[in-house]
């Protein structure tokens, strides 16, 4: 019954193997881009000299317009981080209840 | 004791003028010409209408994002292109000016202006304006400097920005 099975299994991905193969090999290969075209392209892209000084100002502009919320950020997490470690440190404190051995 | 007096006079005079500009100036008769013109520059670049973005900035400006685009053309080993027809590009909306705004709308979204701070007029001069931005959970405004240039008000992003 097993060997059955698996040979149904191996029939079975044979037959789609076998269909995604033929159709790869039926279908017309792409043609190869044009020498000098921009179709083959490094990865990633080297932007270009108009956009990188575009990039610069953009980001000069960004943190100019939030300049500070980094600063709110900042002082919340601490905030939340100092909380956390004052209530673990309470909790801490109420584990010095004598060991259970001593009673 | 006069003087006292005299004193806590001029002092309740100095704080409470420096408490007026912010609501005062709203009715000096620039404002809404400064605060239009300030709009503009942002909305322009969310529209992506660049030739209306580069109308509005300040000659100084202009010419720095000139210089810059001229020095990054160069570093990035790119074709030369000469000063003027970078000048002449970004007035038109040409190809490198659209590759600027592009990289430049990459790292600044005009909504962090236009929706998501506080604007306050803060001093108005004869020349010179300044429109306080405060982005919400900054905890100080970006001061956008505007100038009164060939009749009309400028927006100084390289003055304003730039030197952060």
């Amino acid at each position: 019954m097993k060997m059955c099975a698996a040979l149904i299994a191996i029939a079975f991905f044979l037959t789609l193997g076998h269909g995604a193969v033929s159709s790869v090999l039926a279908a017309d290969p792409p043609a190869p881009p044009a020498a000098g075209s921009d179709a083959w392209e490094t990865w990633p892209k080297k932007p270009e000299g108009a956009t990188a000084a575009g990039e610069s100002g953009g980001a000069k502009t960004s943190s100019g317009i939030s300049a500070g919320t980094w600063g709110w950020i900042a002082a919340g997490t601490a905030a939340v981080i100092l909380i956390g470690v004052a209530a673990s440190g309470g909790s801490g404190g109420s584990s010095n209840s004598p060991p259970s051995c001593n009673q | 004791m006069r003087s006292r007096s005299t004193l806590a006079a001029v002092a309740f005079c100095l704080l409470a003028w420096n408490g007026i500009p912010a609501s005062a100036q709203v009715d000096h008769p620039a404002f809404p010409l400064i605060l239009a013109a300030a709009e503009s520059l942002f909305q322009s670049m969310k529209a992506h209408d660049y030739p209306a973005t580069w109308r509005v900035l300040t000659a100084k400006s202009r010419e720095t994002i000139v210089s810059e685009t001229d020095d990054a053309i160069r570093k990035a080993g790119d074709p030369a292109v000469p000063k003027d027809r970078i000048r002449d590009d970004f007035a038109a909306g040409g190809p490198l000016c659209r590759q600027y705004w592009e990289g430049f709308l990459r790292r600044f979204n005009p909504d962090d202006a236009l929706e998501k701070s506080r604007w306050e007029i803060g001093s108005v001069g004869k020349e010179r304006a300044e429109i306080l931005l405060t982005h919400h959970g900054a905890d100080h405004p970006a001061r956008l400097k505007m100038f009164r240039e060939d009749g009309g008000w400028k927006a100084g992003l390289v003055e304003t920005f730039w030197s952060h």
